[in-house]
């Protein structure tokens, strides 16, 4: 009797098992998808038809973020680079609960609002590119398990 | 309900303040004039009047059966469903503020009925000047044996809830130090002090209070948030207010906002911020509901409480008292002792010829007149933001009352190119580990060495230091311990690079001088 349970559990671990897989490689191969090992990483532009930048700023969008596998807290790192310089801090965050969140529309993501350096705000109004790295960081502990996915960064 | 003088004269202050609601203690002081002070928790001890009616009150309502909406559990329940979800309470948007001003202000009001004290008012944690846990949170029972109500250590929700951020470690500068503060004051409007309006609001709909899809400054995203997630156990959880210390967190963002405002900037005139109703989401005292709207919410005065913020339109001439400490620490630094009445000086010399090393730190016992410590450790702190008010204000506030310092003259060193020489106050188990965020940290100093000179045998006179204790003292005394008539001045070397060669001190004598300005 256990054996025709084993039988039948079997192929639906297996499933869950590549499932699981699959979705993991997927998430270490997005771009968007940042762990303690692994920033997220994007480039966003102004676009040619935004007003005049007046207080230049970037907002980090995020849709999904999953505390640490611990409960220690992780904080939120973004830093900018702009082309032919290196990367540098714009901010810090936190996401508060310290909760499982997701937002399957893209338009209820958490937003975090930064005022870009002036160097950076330069570059940006001459249309150039900017590159936001965007690194979860472990306040306490190894921050292992914790993990997020930028919904958009933009450039207003 | 009981009609009593009290709330007679409760109904007529609020009425006159311009404030929809009932029942409301506490409003007394306010007819009179002045509302109860909100005041920093720093130099408050243990079994002082403001954090014994706290703590009392918490006791109280913890004590409340879960289903009383006005327990501990069911004021809770306002905030959270469970540790997952928010009930009532915006984040994210820019209902945050208004929102938990109205949430902190229901216990602040349950708390003067239950206490029968309507003097009480919400201290606050001031984690710019005092960035470690407040002490009074933190051991289980209070200095008297008694259960301590504000320690956390509770099960609920099938799981154990406590704090796991050490005692004796600072909030980090990056989340809550004074480049974060100037950064918060700077906001030049309130959507981007406060956090945006959620995107795509277009109506009054209780809904959006609860969309999360505004813009976070700084305030939000980085101290509010960041305390919340470090302090562990509840708080990073929405279910956060079942930890006493919430509303001491909460109370300093409340701050902050009176003091962006009182630095002359407006909150958002914007309809949708203005006239939304936090319908049914608060309750009185007596369990009815409190449904305040936005607008009724942008002054502290009105509602029954201050920060005391200074004015700033002082004018700049008027500090005397900033100036008559400047004239007595000129003569003080002159190792002269000025015949003044408000200066008392106390002097020791180390014993023996010993010098304090790493393992071995030196301590200089110095004997001082009790009353004087007791002077200082009462004196009322400057809370961080008042120099943005008005710089010389906070000057001459922080200039003002009993102050101490230590005068370190004649300190011989060995090795002082690879040694920071920190200094603590009484502090019984000293040693290398001891961190600066310790309360009996004083400063630290090193040597500057030039030439092939430094270190006793160097051609040189050896170098003196001035150093304010006033911090130091009133951290340590905050604990409410009786002082001695004795201080215990300390000093260990540390090295400045992990494997570098430490030195060691010895101070030719020291003087701990106690001014009054």
């Amino acid at each position: 009797m256990a054996n025709t349970r084993m039988r039948r559990i079997a192929p639906v671990c297996t499933l869950v098992l590549s499932f699981w897989c699959s979705t993991s490689h997927a998430q270490e191969n997005d771009p968007l998808f940042a762990t303690v090992d692994k920033p997220a990483i994007i480039t966003a532009t102004r676009r040619a038809s935004a007003a005049p930048i007046g207080r230049p700023e970037v907002i980090v969008g995020i849709s999904r973020y999953h505390p640490s596998a611990d409960g220690s807290p992780v904080e939120v790192v973004v830093d900018g680079r702009v082309e032919g310089g290196s990367d540098r801090e714009i901010g810090r965050f936190g996401v508060t609960p310290d909760r499982e969140f997701v937002a399957d529309d893209p338009s209820d993501a958490q937003r975090f609002r930064f005022a870009l350096p002036p160097d950076f705000a330069a570059h940006v109004g001459a249309g150039e590119a900017l590159t936001v790295t965007v690194r979860l960081v472990a306040v306490r502990g190894s921050g292992k398990g914790a993990s997020l996915r930028v919904a958009d960064v933009e450039l207003p | 309900m009981v009609i009593s003088r009290r709330n007679v004269m409760l109904q007529g202050a609020v009425i006159g303040a311009g404030v929809i609601a009932s029942s409301i203690p506490g409003m007394k002081a306010l007819a009179a004039g002045q509302p109860p002070e909100r005041r920093t928790l720093e130099g408050l001890a243990w079994n002082d009047p403001i954090v014994a009616t706290y703590r009392d009150a918490v006791g109280l309502l913890k004590q409340k059966s879960a289903a009383d909406k006005t327990g501990w559990a069911g004021l809770a329940a306002i905030h959270g469903l469970n540790p997952g979800a928010y009930k009532f309470c915006p984040h994210g948007n820019w209902y945050f503020l208004p929102w938990h001003r109205a949430y902190i202000l229901t216990y602040e009001r349950i708390i003067r009925q239950l206490t029968n004290n309507d003097d009480f008012a919400l201290p606050y944690w001031d984690w710019t000047t005092n960035p470690t846990m407040p002490e009074v949170f933190l051991d289980p029972k209070t200095k008297d044996g008694k259960p301590n109500w504000l320690y956390v250590d509770d099960n609920d929700f099938q799981q154990d809830w406590k704090r796991t951020w050490p005692a004796t470690d600072p909030m980090p500068s990056r989340f809550v130090g004074p480049a974060v503060l100037q950064d918060i004051l700077q906001a030049p409007d309130y959507e981007s002090f406060g956090t945006s309006r959620p995107r795509g609001q277009d109506s009054l709909d209780a809904s959006w209070v609860l969309k999360r899809t505004g813009l976070q400054g700084t305030l939000e995203r980085l101290p509010h948030n960041m305390v919340h997630n470090s302090i562990g156990g509840w708080m990073p959880s929405a279910m956060s207010p079942r930890d006493p210390i919430f509303f001491m967190h909460h109370c300093n963002l409340d701050r902050l906002w009176a003091v962006w405002n009182s630095l002359g900037n407006s909150n958002s005139d914007d309809h949708f911020w203005k006239d939304m109703t936090f319908t049914d989401n608060f309750v009185n005292p007596d369990g009815s509901s409190y449904s305040p709207k936005v607008s009724e919410l942008a002054s502290p005065e009105t509602l029954g409480y201050t920060y005391g913020l200074p004015s700033t339109s002082i004018v700049a001439t008027s500090f005397p008292n900033l100036i008559a400490l400047q004239g007595k620490l000129v003569t003080l630094h002159a190792s002269g002792v000025p015949k003044s009445p408000d200066v008392k000086t106390f002097t020791a010399s180390p014993s023996g010829l010993d010098f304090g090393t790493i393992s071995n730190p030196l301590t200089v016992p110095v004997s001082v007149d009790a009353g004087l410590i007791a002077a200082v450790s009462r004196r009322r702190p400057v809370s961080s933001g008042t120099e943005f008010l008005n710089f010389a204000a906070a000057r001459e506030q922080r200039a003002t009352g009993a102050r101490v310092f230590a005068f370190v003259r004649d300190v011989a060193t060995t090795q002082p190119q690879n040694t920071e020489f920190r200094v603590f106050l009484d502090h019984p188990g000293l040693n290398a580990q001891t961190p600066v965020s310790d309360p009996g940290y004083v400063g630290s100093f090193g040597i500057f060495v030039h030439g092939e000179h430094g270190g006793h045998g160097g051609g040189d006179a050896n170098p003196s230091f001035a150093l304010d204790l006033t911090g130091a003292m009133q951290r340590v005394y905050a604990g409410g311990q009786p002082p001695s008539g004795k201080i215990d001045l300390q000093f260990i070397p540390v090295p400045i690079a992990p494997n570098d060669p430490v030195g060691t001190l010895r101070p030719g004598a020291v003087e701990i001088a106690f001014v009054n300005a």
